[in-house]
């Protein structure tokens, strides 16, 4: 509630005099920049520093636009696409590096930028700039008009971020935030959702420099300095990550520690030793710190508020008969099939020729000693890494491509350490899975998704193909915050998040490590009721005892090679399994 | 072109001594670019200029405070905020620590402003008087020193990374800091030694660089920029990688701006710096065996 009002307050006293309605279209600028800012860096983690060029490409060309006689209301579509192919050239650059190849290659763009206004004066009027009528289609904009206006940007863009967020693509994009690897798994394509998330920012970045512009009748080169490109990167850290309403309250901070640091020099000093404290210290931001404080009073007086949860559905209510989950024509081609797969690094051979088989409903694991090259085909099966030669075929079709394309061809995975989303609760984590069955594949799918879930407000409930999966795997407490609970916790609802989207093979790395033994018999419960549902399933893990009892066939890799499979008794019985194994002759 | 020899070693120096400065870093913390690298030559280069200017002092301690100024920015900057942000955060490409490092450059560059004033500082060169010739070529005493000190630093670092037991230990550290801690290996003292030499290597660039053209708070970008993108032309894997990447780099950009405008020039890095970013992150000259990040 508080962020719509605080808007309302702005407004209000932007609609004093002149002055202050000059001073809140500011804010407004800062807010829409830190917007701007906000989807990349809050959703993506991603440092941008071009953010006041893009603001200067919005502005420069409502003013060119408007002195060439075109019209200045078409530099506001012009800019967005501008700084928007720009942002994209950039991100597909330096989308698989670290962070800091994204902040050099955009500082870069950002001085480029500089000289060009400073270079090109016969179209950006150089250093004097540029001043223009402030007309759209011939209607003189007031101070007053543009205010509303900004409000009401900034009014739209929150309640579309705000959907986005509540929306299942939006969990998704919140488990990318935790974990990229997660995030691949259930069918994101992560680097095209960062590339995106950029674009985005740059597109409202440009809108806000369109905005500036208007509100001044004349653009500068100081009006976009790279100084500005790192005073306003710090908004959404100000703001906090969890409304993009503290954007508001973060370009609110911001222009009172401008007006600060005109009488009082070490102002923008103290500013930057601010944000290197949130960095450390309140890595959430601010705001966040003030929520969490004034929740932990109101637990305080109303320490009551738990009791009426939700009533959870009984754990043994129903088990699907096992016919229902076999579709028809699913068992004609066997689940997985790997043929001579290898890998080398250099000089070192991780896997060699490695070829199997996996039945419908099979449980297979695969056991080694360390450095046998069991989480390197793990990489390969799931495409972290690209295998040197060999084929994997999933039910019969051909499976290659990164991360997410397999995960959306119907191969789901656990992780050692359960990768969630912590700021989720347990069964919104589950509910990620079905994306797999709706992540949109290509570069207009994703627009077109991002787009739908920006301007439909979705209703947070969790479906009934995540609650019939928690039934079965025996997991409970949907409703808890997924940070709070238990770590076994953390492990089923890994594997309902895998199973929700009913995958062709689930493969699991070390579902059994750091679990107690009550625990341990709850996952192998949970894989054992999905057998019938013609699931084939990979379980890699050290501890060859519980393999034994839960698997159908054991594989068994050596120096990456197979030097065994088959029952896993036969396997264990065998002499080289004996040697690489256990050491003994 | 002869007229450019000059021209293209004197840039090329200092941008492989900030090739190096942001290496020693990267190494050392497996991964981390200091941004605030250019700023420390700012320190080193405004602050000596600034003594020189103010105070009247002599030549040799006006260097002296001029390195020592960005060694102990560089030293508080890893004990105050990159140490602590890489015990935050796991690994070095993260969020927290790209965003901690961008949060130093603004931290350091308003120090400068408050210390040093907001408008460019030219520095006293070495030897102002002293220019030489031969043919058409001229140059100056304090080109030559510029170019003799790089090559002087870049060599003993070369020989320090790559063959004493501290430059092993500086490796081993970066490749992986956990198993550097079990194995008792002195991870913050080789950190702590990595970003004290950053730091004068750093500060050596900015009293070089000083007496060139006037050095302002804001000017640390440049040095930024350049040392980031000669890292990665030359490959970040080596220690004469900085070298060769300086070299082609110095020799692209005073070309280019020399024949076709001092903005084509800046495009031209951005458009050489997209390119190796998309299609060689791991260099041209020394390639890595990991990817970077």
């Amino acid at each position: 509630m508080g962020g719509p009002l605080f808007l309302l307050a702005t407004l209000a006293y932007g609609l004093r005099d002149l002055v202050t309605t000059e001073l809140v279209i500011l804010l407004y600028v800062y807010a829409l920049l830190g917007l701007a800012i906000y989807v990349p860096m809050v959703l993506t983690d991603q440092v941008s520093l071009a953010y006041a060029a893009y603001a200067g490409i919005g502005g420069y060309s409502v003013a060119v636009l408007s002195a060439r006689g075109i019209g200045a209301f078409w530099g506001v579509p012009l800019g967005m696409v501008l700084a928007g192919a720009t942002a994209f050239l950039v991100a597909l650059a330096t989308s698989r590096l670290s962070g800091y190849f994204l902040a050099v290659g955009t500082l870069l763009v950002a001085i480029a930028f500089g000289r060009f206004l400073l270079q090109e004066a016969d179209l950006t009027g150089g250093a004097d700039g540029l001043t223009f009528a402030r007309e759209v289609f011939g209607i003189r904009l007031s101070s007053t008009a543009l205010l509303v206006l900004g409000a009401a940007i900034i009014w739209l863009i929150v309640r579309a971020l705000e959907n986005l967020k509540r929306s299942k693509l939006g969990k998704g994009l919140h488990l990318m935030g935790s974990s990229r690897p997660a995030a691949e798994s259930v069918g994101l394509n992560t680097v095209r959702f960062r590339i995106l998330a950029l674009i985005f920012g740059a597109a409202v970045a440009s809108l806000a420099g369109s905005l500036l512009a208007f509100s001044r009748g004349l653009v500068l080169p100081d009006s976009f300095h790279l100084e500005l490109a790192f005073l306003i990167l710090f908004i959404p850290l100000l703001g906090g990550k969890q409304t993009p309403w503290g954007c508001l309250l973060g370009s609110a901070l911001l222009v009172y520690v401008l007006e600060i640091a005109r009488s009082f020099g070490p102002g923008k000093l103290l500013y930057g030793l601010a944000v290197l404290a949130c960095v450390l210290f309140f890595p959430g931001g601010i705001a966040e710190r003030l929520e969490s404080a004034v929740s932990a009073i109101e637990r305080r007086l109303r320490p009551e508020v738990r009791t009426d949860r939700k009533a959870l559905p009984e754990l043994a209510e129903e088990i699907e008969s096992p016919a229902a989950a076999l579709e028809p024509g699913r068992q004609a081609a066997p689940p997985l099939t790997v043929k001579g797969v290898s890998k080398t690094y250099g000089g070192v051979t991780a896997l060699q020729n490695v070829s199997f088989e996996l039945a419908h409903g099979e449980i297979m694991g695969i056991v080694g000693p360390n450095g046998a090259g069991k989480t390197t085909l793990i990489d390969v099966l799931t495409g972290i890494q690209a295998g040197d030669s060999g084929e994997i075929r999933l039910e019969g079709r051909a499976l290659f491509g990164s991360a997410s394309d397999r995960a959306l061809a119907g191969l789901s995975r656990t992780f050692q350490h359960p990768q969630l989303s912590e700021g989720l609760s347990v069964g919104e984590n589950v509910a990620l899975g079905l994306l797999r069955l709706s992540a949109p594949r290509s570069w207009t799918g994703m627009a077109i998704r991002v787009a739908h879930d920006l301007f439909h407000s979705a209703h947070s409930q969790v479906d009934e193909a995540t609650l019939s999966v928690a039934r079965k795997i025996g997991l409970s407490g949907l409703d808890e915050e997924m940070g709070s609970t238990s770590f076994g916790t953390e492990k089923l609802a890994e594997i309902g998040r895998a199973l929700v989207s009913r995958p062709s093979v689930l493969l699991m790395d070390e579902p059994f490590a750091g679990l107690g033994k009550a625990e341990i018999n709850r996952v192998i419960d949970a894989v054992e009721r999905w057998r019938p549902h013609a699931l084939g399933v990979i379980v890699v893990d050290h501890n060859i005892d519980l393999l034994s009892k839960m698997c159908d066939r054991l594989l068994v890799l050596d120096s990456g090679s197979v030097i065994a499979c088959g029952p896993p008794r036969e396997v264990l019985a065998q002499p080289e399994v004996q040697k690489a194994y256990f050491g003994r002759e | 072109m002869n007229e450019l020899l000059i021209p293209i070693l004197v840039t090329a120096s200092l941008t492989a001594l900030m090739a190096l400065s942001f290496q020693l870093i990267f190494r050392a913390t497996g991964g981390i670019f200091d941004f605030a690298v250019g700023q420390y030559v700012i320190l080193g280069g405004m602050g000596s200029a600034f003594l020189s200017a103010r105070f009247s002092l002599p030549l040799p301690i006006v260097v002296l405070c001029g390195i020592s100024f960005a060694a102990v920015a560089a030293s508080a900057s890893e004990s105050l905020a990159i140490g602590p942000l890489s015990r935050l955060y796991r690994t070095a490409g993260a969020f927290g620590p790209v965003l901690g490092t961008v949060a130093l450059l603004w931290v350091w560059e308003q120090t400068a402003r408050l210390l040093f004033g907001e408008r460019p500082i030219i520095g006293t060169p070495f030897f102002a008087d002293v220019h030489f010739r031969t043919g058409d070529i001229r140059f100056s005493a304090h080109q030559l020193i510029i170019i003799a000190a790089a090559a002087a630093v870049l060599s003993v670092a070369h020989v320090w990374l790559e063959y004493t037991a501290t430059g092993r230990l500086l490796r081993a550290v970066g490749d992986n800091r956990r198993a550097s801690e079990l194995l008792g290996l002195a991870v913050r003292k080789a950190r702590t030694l990595a970003f004290l030499w950053a730091g004068v290597i750093a500060g050596i660039t900015g009293v070089l660089a000083g007496p060139l053209a006037g050095l302002a708070p804001l000017s640390g970008v440049t040095f930024l920029i350049g040392g980031f993108v000669a890292l990665f032309l030359g490959g970040a894997g080596k220690t004469l990688g900085a070298a060769v990447g300086g070299i082609v780099l110095a020799a692209i950009s005073i070309i280019v701006s020399r024949y076709l405008g001092v903005a084509i020039k800046d495009y031209a890095v951005l458009a050489l710096a997209l390119l190796i970013f998309g299609f060689r992150p791991q260099g041209i000259v020394a390639p890595m065996k990991r990817r970077p990040g």
